[in-house]
This record gives C-alpha cells, structure tokens and sequence, in this order.
C-alpha cells in the first residue's frame, strides 16, 4: 500500500458521514432531554463495562472546563504580566513613551505591554521576555505586546533584527512568526521587508502567509527602496565618524603625545595594555602621564581594562594600541559635572566618557561598532551557606579595597572596609579569565578580610573532556578564598557588548 | 431524590439546551470524533456533554457563543478520552477475535489513523484545537481565529508548525513500530 500522505491523513479526519452523525443525533437526543429523562447508559457501554464511568466523566467534565477556562484566565493575567522588553544596550538615546509622558530609558530598563520604545539617536538592543534578542535600529519605534502563541513586537517604524526564541513581531502590513530564527524587518510608510537571516520565519500578510527559508525575503511594496540585506546590516554599524556637535560633551582643549613616562618612573613601552597611570581629574581637567590607547577605549567605554582584555571585549585591537604609551591632557568645560575618580573608573561618569570618546575620535579616528555576543561569564553567586561577609558597621561611606604587593611571585594581598559586592568582582576580575557577573543579591557595603591572591589567571589548559566554556578560568586559589567568603563562581552565558575597532591611526602632532 | 430533582432546570433553560443541542450536535459529534478517532467515544463525549448542561444552570459562556464554549468542552473532553486511554489500555482478546477478518492495508491505514490522533492529542491544546477546525470542521482561517478569540496570523502560523510537528511525530512512530 502507499504510504499516504499528512494531507490525505488529516483529510481522514473528517470521515464520519452526515448519515451517521444524524443517527447519533437523533440516538443522544432522544436520550437526553426530548423523551427520556434519565442518563440511560448505551448497551455497548455496559457491554464494556464504562458505564459507571459516565457519572464520573459527568463530574470530570465540569470540573475540566471548569478549570480549563480558570487556566485561561489565570494564564492570561501571567502574559500581560509577563510581557515586556529589557533594554541591553544603547548607542546613543532611547526614550520610553507611556501615554503621554516621554522619559530617557537607560540600558537595564523595561518597556512594558502598551508602552513604547523609541530609538532617538544610535542603535542598540533589547532582549525580551521570550529571550529573544532584538537589535533596534535608530529612529525605530516599537512596543511589545502579548500574542497568544507567546511574546510579541509591534514595529511601528523603523528596523529591527531579530534573533528569535519564539517571538511575533508585527508591523502594519505583516506578521512575522519565528522559532529559533534570526530575521531582518522593516516598516515604513511605503510597507514592510522581511529578509530570514538563519533558520525559517513565517510571515502572514492579509490572508495569505508564506515560508521564508534563510536568504530569502519579502517585501509588501516592491517599490520600496532597499539594499541587500548584508549592505543593510552593514550600515546600521556605521560608526559617528564626525565628533558629536555637543560641545557640553567635548574638551576644550587637549592635547595628545607620546609618553615620556609615568610620575613613579615607569616608560617606555608598556608591558601590559592596562598598566600606566591613573587618571588624574580635577573640577575643570582631566590628565593622564602614561596610558595604551587600549586602557583609554576601556574608560571612555566603560568596560573594565583587563576583563576587556582577557574576554575580547574590546576587539580589532592593532599591537601599537596595546603598547605605545601616550600623556593625555584635556580642559573640561566649565559647568560640566564633576566626577570623582572611582566614578570615572566605575564608568559612572557618562559626561566625561563622552568627552574622551569625543576624543579619540577626533585625535585617533576611531570608528567602532558595537555587537552583542553570548560569551562565557562566571555569574558570583552565594554558596549554600550563606555569605561570610561581615557588613561594615559605616553603612554610608565608601571606602576602598587596599592591594599591596607580596614577596610571592604573581600574588597580591587585599583587604577592604566598607565596599559593595561590586569592588569584590574588580578585584576577582583581575584572576579571571571571563566577565564576572553579579548574581548574590547582596545589598550594602562589607568589610573584606585581608587575602593573598593571584594578580593573573592561571594558564587555561584545555581539558579535551570538557566543553569549552567549563574551561577554568580562575585558580583553586580564588576558588578556595571564595569559599571561604562564602560565595562560589558558575559558568554560565551572557549577552555581552563588545566592542570592534572599525578604524584606528596614531595621533597626529597637536 | 427524584429523577425530576436530578434534572431540575427551569423549563425556558432546558428549551434553550434543546435548541443548541439541534444547532450544535453535529459539530461537538465531529470535534469528539476528530480527536479521539473513535465513534463510540465521539457518542459518549455528546451524551455526557450535554447532560452535564441538563444538571446544571447553564453557564453564561454557553449563551454568549455556544459554538465556542462547546468546542472547548468537546475538546477538552476528547482529550481526556485519549489519555485514559494511553492509562488503561481496552484488552479484549475475545472481542478482536470476534471482529471480521481485514486486509492488512485496512489495518495499516486504520494504525496510521491511530497514530495521527495520538500525534494531535500531543500538540499543545490550543494547537489542537486549530488542527480540528480546520482538517475536520474546514473552518477558514478567520472563521478559526474568530470562534477561538485570536488572530488569522495566530492560526497560520500554528497551523504550520503543526503540521511540522505532526509529520515529525508520525516518522518517529513509524521507525519505532
């Protein structure tokens, strides 16, 4: 026999005759409330022995719609809930409109179902609910909304591209449906483009719905103007190449050369790209003696030097960027906030990292582009025990983690008073091979008793029986001291930004 | 208690019944019987349905949009047919025997029907229930989006991915028979 097909299955479905469904028709009626009162049980139930079973299906029915219909409502109250999208990351300005009040939207904030997110200058990206991964072109406009097969976009405007778990994703003139998809959407004033990237979208337009495999596209208006979708994805990382127009966000002056060297006598090339001085920052000035161009993009980006170093965060690096030292003096403008140096090292200083981006564009010519990659973390967790941090008796003022050199090779000694969780990571960081990512939920500052521990990561041995993000990263040293502070380290992923080095030159004379 | 306790609706509801029975029986019979693949079950799932409604005040729901409550119910109720079924499997070595003798291409095409209704009985509810509208009921997609409260792209979209499914499930069964 052949086989047949799924269609000619399904249509099998539909066998039973008009001419029986009457019968049985007339048979339940009859039984049910025309003529008979009673619930008589049919002769070949009983034959099988099921009827005592239609009482309880009687109670199980009512109790299954019942429940069925409270599934519905509770799920329902779970989605809207639920639905919602984080922002990862931003370019330049993202704005949150509810209503209508409009407010600036920061990376880590949420826009809920009926608010919308709008892209006012840079690209950047959301992640939402379902864990898919959106990047937003600038100028787009977007709200998520609640589907009923899962998460959902509604694209008013704009670009997006989609890196799909299970997410809908809507415009005016088409539905776009993918699972484990990656997809590039458009809507416009002229209509909508779906171009499928990697694995298969579906897109509904009016009443009719068609399968786009990887490489193919659709547009609703083939009028619309568009590029191929590699030049597209290409532009959306065009890079500021002019420096922004916003002279509150510029030096006033600066000057760029050549290191001679540091205060404490260190010159010459540099060993390691994140070694050098500090910066030095007054009200209206900002100086530095001796520093890589590499640990300057770490600080106008806000990325920690050595976890951008050991985790590619900061990548397309030129050798001279690493190792020639430069002396960077600059005039802050007057009015401009004032940081402190543990802000401006924190990246809590976005004023005055402006400014130095400002900086090296101008000076260096660099052009960047900003990715998201899923890359190893360790996330810090609290052990099973709990925490052994003692909370600082001074709940209100900052202190600072001490590291001071030992006579063994390689390892430094550090306590610390009154420091949050996050100062405990710097100093993790500086023996781990991967981001560390706070995950302990701890609140407050703590005393830190005095430890040795390496400087440096130990030497990654690849372990062939191990999956390549198990390898470790940190050394049994740190592990044991963690332990002892009562925290431990798992690996895990995360949607990390990095940065690549589009365009780089060493600077002119001043 | 007297048989006309038990059945105490007023007489407006039980003509009401009456008329959404007349209405709506074909397409409960069909939904019950496109799910669990069997016109004994598909005629249990009627009855008790129905005389479940008898025992009590009608809900709301029912009034509001009958097809649509009774579809959830049918569907509800043929699922938990099936299931009972993969519980306590019927084995009745005497009642095969009894049966008329087949053609083997008879049996393989009634396994195959076996296989596609366990095959929907795995789908997500909600996927379900589109399958039966529109393989047994040849609901169009709006008529589909709008008896279940959603939207024709919804339905596209589940409807492809059903059917994905169910082709992958029916391969898999057929390499493990």
């Amino acid at each position: 026999m052949k086989k047949p097909s799924l269609d000619e299955l399904l249509e099998r479905l539909r066998k039973a005759s008009e001419r029986d469904v009457e019968a049985v028709g007339h048979r339940v009626g009859r039984k049910l409330t025309f003529e008979d009162l009673s619930l008589e049980a049919k002769a070949s139930s009983e034959t099988r022995g099921r009827s005592s079973k239609n009482l309880l299906w009687i109670a199980a029915a009512a109790v299954v719609v019942v429940a069925a219909l409270s599934v519905a409502v509770v799920r329902n109250r779970w989605f809207i809930d639920a639905y919602a999208a984080a922002v990862e990351a931003t370019e330049g300005s993202f704005s949150k409109i509810s209503g209508d009040r409009t407010e600036t939207i920061q990376v880590g904030g949420r826009v809920e179902q009926g608010q919308t997110l709008r892209a006012d200058s840079g690209n950047g990206a959301i992640k939402v609910s379902d864990g898919s991964l959106v990047k937003v072109r600038a100028q787009s406009e977007l709200s998520p909304e609640r589907v009923d097969q899962g998460a959902g976009l509604r694209l008013n405007r704009g670009s997006l591209v989609v890196n799909a778990a299970r997410l809908q994703v809507k415009t005016p003139d088409v539905t776009v449906s993918g699972t484990d998809a990656v997809f590039l959407i458009t809507a416009s004033e002229k209509g909508s483009r779906v171009a499928a990237i990697e694995g298969q979208v579906v897109v509904q337009q009016g009443m009719e719905w068609h399968s786009l495999a990887a490489g193919q596209e659709l547009a609703t208006n083939p009028r619309m103007p568009h590029a191929p979708v590699k030049e597209e994805l290409a532009s959306w990382s065009q890079v500021q190449r002019s420096p922004t127009q916003n002279d509150s966000d510029r030096f006033e002056v600066s000057s760029v050369k050549p290191s001679s060297g540091g205060r404490r006598g260190a010159s010459g090339p540099l060993e390691y790209p994140c070694n050098g001085s500090g910066p030095r920052i007054d009200p209206g000035r900002f100086a530095v003696d001796y520093i890589g161009v590499f640990r300057l993009i770490a600080w106008a980006y806000g990325k920690n030097c050595s976890a951008a170093l050991r985790s590619g965060l900061i990548s397309g690096v030129p050798d001279w960027v690493r190792t020639t030292p430069y002396a960077v003096e600059a005039t802050i403008p007057a009015g401009s906030p004032a940081y402190t140096v543990q802000q401006f090292l924190n990246g809590d200083a976005p004023h005055l990292q402006k400014m130095l981006q400002n900086l090296l564009a101008e000076r260096f010519k660099l052009e960047l582009r900003r990715d998201l990659k899923e890359m190893p973390v360790y996330n810090l967790v609290v052990a099973k025990d709990g925490s052994r941090l003692k909370p600082s008796t001074d709940q209100q003022t900052q202190g600072a983690f001490l590291l001071s050199t030992v006579k063994t090779p390689g390892m430094v000694r550090v306590s610390a008073n009154a420091i949050p969780i996050s100062e405990l990571m710097k100093i993790l960081l500086m023996a781990s091979d991967r981001p560390i990512v706070d995950k302990t939920d701890l609140k407050g500052l703590f005393d830190i008793p005095e430890f040795e521990f390496p400087a440096e990561p130990p030497p990654i041995t690849p372990d062939p029986a191990l999956p390549a993000d198990l390898s470790p990263g940190i050394s049994r040293q740190t592990t044991r001291i963690l332990e002892e502070l009562g925290f431990k380290l798992e690996s895990a992923k995360a949607t990390t930004e990095i940065l690549v080095i589009e365009h780089i030159e060493k600077p002119s004379e001043n | 208690m007297s048989s006309a306790t038990v059945f105490d609706v007023t007489r407006s509801a039980r003509k009401e019944l009456e008329e959404i029975f007349r209405e709506h029986y074909r397409f409960v019979y069909r939904t019950a019987y496109g799910v669990t693949g069997s016109a004994e079950d598909a005629e249990d799932i009627l009855q008790n349905l129905f005389a479940n409604l008898l025992r009590r005040e009608l809900p709301p729901d029912l009034s509001k949009n009958p097809k649509a409550y009774l579809y959830r119910a049918a569907f509800n109720l043929s699922l938990n047919t099936i299931r009972d079924r993969v519980r306590h499997p019927s084995s009745d070595p005497a009642g095969a025997a009894m049966l008329p003798s087949r053609s083997d291409d008879h049996d393989e095409l009634e396994e195959m029907d076996r296989r596609l209704h366990s095959a929907i009985a795995e789908l997500p509810p909600e996927t379900a229930q589109i399958v039966i509208l529109r393989y047994v009921h040849d609901h169009s997609l709006a008529a589909i989006a709008e008896l279940l409260g959603t939207t024709r792209g919804t339905v596209a979209v589940a409807l492809f991915r059903a059917r994905k499914r169910l082709k992958k499930r029916l391969q898999e069964m057929e390499s493990v028979s």
